[in-house]
């Protein structure tokens, strides 16, 4: 209830508004429709200005050149013929016509343009137009280059890499190492230790509290996310939910536990996460040897790579069920558990807290 | 300095502390203090960095002594929360849950308390009408709350649980003095009631109508304990001093002089005050009215300095 | 002994001007800062770093020399390394401008970039010291009390995040530069490299005021430190994950972050891009190995979009302000 009631402030609530929907808003900018998509990455013929610089440059060694006027009408006819041809590439469900039809296209661009442009040159001009225009036939369409970069791809990186892997924990770990130290600094943990609780349930309840709203929280958030997805016609996300919030819920648990004995460490709790975060998860974890089990973040990978698109995506490794889930759920008590010992055992003193 | 009082009659110790010691690093923050705490109204007094708020942390469980022992009602408050629900503390500072309404908070805690779900909200209601708190402030956050409403929220989270221990931190800071009068009414009531309540503060005046028992704390050491009549009368060349407004102090001041009552005196002619300083107290008060009449001054009125806390508190830190 | 007046006395002393007052909270701004241990050491590395860079300038210098240790040092080594060590030397003879500016413009525009990041977190410490801890104490009510106004408070404020960039970037930079090009063999060393110095200079002071104004800004942003240091490092972390997905896709995103921003305007700035291609096309060895630098790194190096970056900028600047212009404000 302390906790509940005390984020459901109208005070907090731009930053929540803020927290909850940058991520989405940013997905739903970088990752297009297939529409989209495929109109951006359509086949074309190229610039017609550009057709038009080879030709002068074609003409000026041989001391010829073409008016302004004439200039103008050779662009005019090559982007029509062009627009024409990547017009007739469009497929009604945006699949890649067959290359064969393509070529052959091609040819019949250039032969129509130098039809068209034949009568408007004089001898000299064409011929050395036609010079210009014999590689022209055997062109291959422009196609905008990504490499691996596929349509999807920005939907999965902000999905894994910056929510999953960089935002979820820094949130959970954030909320529960706060959980006495907030209360430590605002000098308002008196009020709690001198109630008849053993600090250890205390502690226990507050994290379970905290746990829980943060499930709650992070479920909106990814329930956005997946909801853009489907905005932007994400396919298979049936099969990748319910793997991904399974891993969710384990991940904000162990987090949180994490967060919460880290908080009990130290007062400089996420400096302490980072370096944790650095030292095992980034160092330890990418290390193939059996220490690596105590990167967490491993576990998740293991586990969502056993959805198809996922492991297609991150070529992440192949390992059971059975050891990330007992890995990501033996976390929690075990961390709980030391988190308690030093709450029960150690004193917490606002003065100390306050110092510099 | 330390009295025993345990034959009056009703007067239990509920807290006993036996060369208890408090480090922070190397400064100490209690030195081998030992004292016993009776029921009643106590006093802690002393001023800032004495080690009053150190010595409630260790009663309330806060803090563990660094060696030495302190019990409250014969058992260690370190983690111990059967004890804890027999005391209850309200802390000194302005501390309270800023995003919290105070229902909310009191109820909260009541339930942690022990008291049950159905109980708990009456009763928080209740104590927030005890503590004189209006009702017309319970839908705020306690963020937007004044030093006052603060502290009477504080006083009636520790009143919830209707405990038989009340430990108060400087309870009156940032009160009015009508709210400080509240709170010393409902305090003496608490009293009547058989709560036992220990009050610190370094403003001696507020403790001074309220408490029975004072424990008198400097530099972390416990330099006098038991009631204030008893302390009095231990501490060595102690005098009575009395102020008199007449109108001829210098004739009085002769007079009582030749009587051989005075231990010393100053004239305030510009007040018309004589300040005196008695060598038997006893003697001077079976005898000083016929010694006033006999001097022929017209006595306007007659203050005693020497009975004040402030005087007290003085004559042993020095 | 005579009795002295301890009574109340006005004093008639000099008052100090308006920038001594100023200054002063400068001064108890940086003292605050450095107050931190990791800050010193940060500042203590920056400035280890540019004793590094000076000796790496010498040691370039000394390839000049025929009998210098350097020269004598490599003769030891490979026969390969040994060629290519004299055709280096015999060619920064002969095109000592082009030699000269090109390695240090380089050189300085990677350094820059470096020590950008290293006050980017400095910055980052000093934050909540900045604005934030006056928004919790109510010292602006104390200040507003005092001879200056709030514009020499915030004046005062901007110069403590100014002065602690330019201990860590600045500072080191410059004297990187200096004491490079003393210990160079030639005195034409410091004309050849008018450029660099130029373009330190340049993107430096610039960068010092765009980075301390976004300070003041996240600064006056809330009163709890920790909210307002996070907040920065946030921005920072996260606008660098998202620019690598936002060039690939909507590339003016990657604007949202400062530090790609800021990288847009040092490639500006320093130019590296011609500098890589007049030392493919010019430096023996040298050049074959900078031929394979990829295409699309090279199109990135020379179109840098500064547009885009500056207009970025100029709207996270006058926001900061209108944040400072709101919050900091006498109760």
């Amino acid at each position: 209830m302390f906790t509940w009631k005390s984020q459901l402030t109208l005070k907090k609530l731009p930053i929540s508004l803020l927290s909850i929907l940058g991520l989405p808003v940013l997905m739903i900018l970088t990752t297009q429709s297939p529409e989209s998509w495929a109109l951006s990455h359509r086949p074309k013929m190229g610039s017609a200005s550009g057709y038009m610089n080879g030709i002068s440059k074609r003409l000026k060694p041989a001391g010829l050149s073409l008016e302004p006027e004439l200039r103008a009408q050779i662009i005019a006819i090559a982007f029509e013929e062009y627009q024409a041809t990547e017009k007739s590439w469009q497929t009604p469900d945006g699949r890649e016509m067959d290359p064969a039809i393509m070529e052959a296209s091609i040819q019949a661009t250039h032969a129509r343009i130098r039809d068209r442009v034949k009568p408007l040159l004089d001898e000299k001009v064409f011929a050395e137009f036609v010079e210009f225009q014999k590689p022209k036939f055997n062109q291959q369409p422009i196609t905008l280059e990504n490499g691996l970069w596929t349509r999807t791809s920005p939907f999965y990186r902000l999905l894994v890499d910056l929510y999953l892997f960089l935002v979820l924990p820094m949130s959970c770990v954030r909320t529960c190492g706060a959980v006495i130290r907030d209360e430590l600094e605002n000098d308002t943990l008196g009020f709690l230790t001198t109630r008849p609780i053993r600090r250890a349930t205390q502690l226990v309840v507050k994290f379970l509290a905290h746990t829980t709203w943060l499930q709650i929280w992070m479920l909106l958030q990814v329930g956005l996310l997946f909801l853009v997805g489907y905005i932007r016609h994400i396919p298979d996300l049936q099969q990748l939910i319910p793997v991904f919030l399974g891993v969710q819920v384990l991940a904000v648990c162990s987090w949180c536990a994490l967060g919460l004995f880290l908080g009990m460490v130290s007062k400089k709790y996420m400096p302490l996460a980072l370096l944790y975060g650095g030292l095992i998860e980034m160092g330890i974890g990418s290390i193939p040897t059996n220490i690596n089990t105590l990167s967490m973040m491993r576990q998740m990978k293991a586990l969502l790579g056993h959805n198809v698109e996922l492991e297609n995506f991150f070529n992440w490794p192949d390992i059971s069920t059975g050891v990330p889930v007992l890995v990501l759920i033996l976390a929690v008590p075990l961390f709980v558990t030391l988190a308690a010992f030093l709450f029960t055992f150690r004193e917490y003193h606002h003065a100390n807290e306050v110092q510099r | 300095m330390d009295r025993k009082s345990e034959g009056e009659a009703g007067m239990k110790t509920i807290i006993e502390a036996t060369e208890l010691n408090r480090w922070y690093g190397i400064v100490m923050g209690l030195n081998n203090v030992s004292f016993k705490i009776e029921s009643g109204l106590t006093g802690l007094v002393g001023p800032n960095g004495a080690g009053k708020s150190t010595l409630i942390q260790i009663i309330t469980g806060q803090l563990k002594p660094s060696s030495g022992k302190l019990t409250v009602f014969g058992e260690s408050p370190w983690n111990n929360p059967a004890l804890t629900r027999r005391v209850g503390y309200c802390p000194e500072g302005e501390a309270v849950p800023q995003d919290l309404r105070p229902l909310d908070w009191l109820k909260g805690l009541g339930l942690i308390s022990g008291i049950s779900p159905s109980e708990v909200v009456p009763r928080a209601e209740a104590m927030l009408d005890k503590v004189g708190l209006r009702r017309e402030h319970w839908p705020k956050r306690m963020g937007e709350y004044s030093k006052g409403m603060k502290q009477r929220i504080k006083l009636a989270q520790g009143l919830l649980h209707q405990p038989e221990l009340i430990v108060l931190d400087e309870p009156m800071n940032g009160l009015d003095p009508m709210g400080r009068q509240e709170v010393a009414n409902m305090l003496k009531q608490l009293v009547h009631d058989g709560v036992s309540i220990i009050i610190s503060s370094h403003i001696l005046a507020e403790l001074e109508s309220l408490c029975s028992s004072i424990l008198v704390l400097n530099w972390g050491r416990v330099l006098a304990s038991g009631n204030q009549k008893e302390i009095r009368g231990d501490i060595k060349n102690w005098s009575e001093e009395l102020s008199i407004r007449c109108n001829a102090p210098e004739v009085l001041a002769r007079h009582l002089f030749d009587a051989g009552m005075l231990q010393g005196f100053d004239l305030d002619p510009e007040e018309s005050i004589l300040h005196i300083r008695v060598k038997n107290a006893e003697l001077f008060y079976a005898s000083w009215l016929g010694l006033l009449l006999g001097s022929g001054v017209i006595v306007y009125s007659i203050q005693s300095e020497s009975r004040s806390l402030r005087n007290i508190f003085d004559k042993v830190t020095t | 002994m005579p009795l002295h007046d301890a009574s109340y006395k006005h004093w008639d002393g000099v008052h100090l001007g308006l920038w001594h007052r100023r200054l002063a909270i400068t001064r108890n701004g940086l003292t605050g800062c450095l107050q931190n241990k990791l800050t010193r050491h940060l500042v203590v590395t920056c400035w280890i770093t540019a004793l590094i860079v000076s000796g790496l300038l010498f040691i370039i210098g000394q390839l000049l020399v025929a009998d210098s240790v350097v020269v004598k040092w490599v003769s030891n080594l490979s026969p390969q390394l040994q060629v290519f060590v004299q055709l280096l030397t015999s060619w920064l003879e002969k095109h000592p401008e082009i030699s000269v500016r090109t390695t240090q413009n380089i050189l300085f525009y990677y350094y820059s970039v470096y020590l950008m990041r290293v006050s980017i977190f400095a910055l980052g410490m000093a934050i909540p010291l900045l604005i934030t801890s006056d928004l919790a104490s109510k010292a602006i009510i104390i200040y507003s009390s005092k001879a200056v106004s709030r514009g020499d408070y915030l004046l005062g404020k901007f110069c403590t995040a100014f002065g602690l960039v330019a201990l860590t970037w600045f500072g080191p930079i410059c004297a990187a530069w200096l004491v490079g090009n003393l210990l160079s063999p030639d005195w034409h060393f410091f004309w050849h490299s008018r450029a660099a110095l130029g373009h330190i200079l340049l993107f430096g002071i610039s960068c010092m005021t765009i980075l301390s104004s976004l300070a003041m800004g996240i600064s006056a942003l809330s009163k709890q430190p920790k909210s307002t240091a996070a907040f920065w490092f946030i921005w920072w972390i996260l606008g660098g994950v998202l620019t690598e997905i936002a060039l690939k896709s909507k590339p003016w995103l990657a604007h949202l972050s400062f530090n790609y921003d800021l990288e847009q305007l040092a490639l500006a700035t320093f130019n590296i891009g011609s500098d890589i291609k007049t030392a493919q096309e010019n430096i023996p060895i040298l050049g074959d190995m900078l031929m394979r630098i990829s295409k699309a790194t090279m199109d990135a190096l020379n179109n840098p979009s500064t547009s885009g970056a500056l207009l970025s900028l100029v709207v996270m600047i006058n926001i900061a302000a209108w944040t400072v212009n709101r919050r900091v404000k006498p109760e």
